[in-house]
């Protein structure tokens, strides 16, 4: 079978290990968040893992600081206080940072909703007491995941040759079921706004 | 701070590399190359069974 293959399934088994092993390290070390500030996003302070809800609503937070950026960018440049070359710089680099600050986020909205059974996800929900505004955008966010899910993975697995079918069912099959998930957790929070 | 997938995939490495032993290391990687090796001999059985039928 295809090295890249056999890479690809490595990978991704080794970081569902790394990722059960950081959980743990993470409860019993609570001072390496502050050592390494990234961790932030995925977990809390005590060392335990943020929930769906607290990661969408971060997420949310941080696009609207990005789009102040912009907006601020937008106006040094109308009031001609950066020259068109700043401009377009700092727009590309904003837009990057958005871009993979969305594909983190996805990916950790996608894995909580892939390594934990329905009712916990509901439960961590529930919790908040959300109003239908809330309830709205979090059922908006979970959406948004799935499509880009889907959409990266149509991007990433166009063509495979008759040697890659079985690899390509395999990770269709896997996505399928998060998705399957995704949509279950998305029609609960729908239901909670009725 | 760099905000992406691979920042922070590298400090998850970084603190499994300080925190796990070579030993239980190796014994992880072994595990995942057995599940991987069974996963490969379902996709190849599947892949008989397509060119057979």
């Amino acid at each position: 079978m295809n090295k890249d293959i056999q890479k690809d399934l490595f990978n991704e088994k080794f970081n569902e290990v790394l990722n059960s092993h950081i959980n743990k390290i993470l409860l019993d070390n609570v001072n390496l968040i502050k050592k390494y500030p990234i961790l932030e996003i995925e977990y809390n302070i005590d060392g335990s893992k943020k929930d769906i809800y607290s990661l969408a609503s971060e997420r949310d937070i941080k696009k609207m600081q990005i789009k102040s950026e912009k907006n601020e960018l937008d106006y040094k440049f109308s009031q001609n206080k950066i020259t068109k070359y700043e401009y377009e710089k700092c727009i590309d680099e904003i837009n990057t940072k958005m871009i993979n600050q969305d594909l983190l986020y996805d990916d950790l909205i996608f894995e909580i909703i892939n390594t934990n059974d329905i009712e916990s996800i509901e439960e961590s929900i529930l919790k908040y007491n959300l109003n239908n505004i809330d309830l709205s955008r979090l059922a908006d966010a979970i959406m948004s995941v799935c499509e880009n899910k889907i959409e990266e993975f149509r991007k990433n697995n166009k063509e495979f040759m008759a040697d890659k079918l079985s690899y390509w069912n395999y990770k269709y099959n896997k996505i399928s079921k998060g998705i399957s998930k995704a949509r279950e957790v998305e029609s609960f929070i729908i239901n909670l706004t009725k | 701070m760099n905000i992406n997938i691979e920042e922070l995939k590298k400090v998850k490495n970084e603190i499994f590399n300080k925190k796990i032993d070579e030993k239980e290391k190796n014994e992880i990687i072994e595990k995942i190359q057995k599940e991987i090796n069974e996963i490969i001999k379902d996709f190849e059985e599947k892949k008989d069974n397509e060119i057979n039928e």
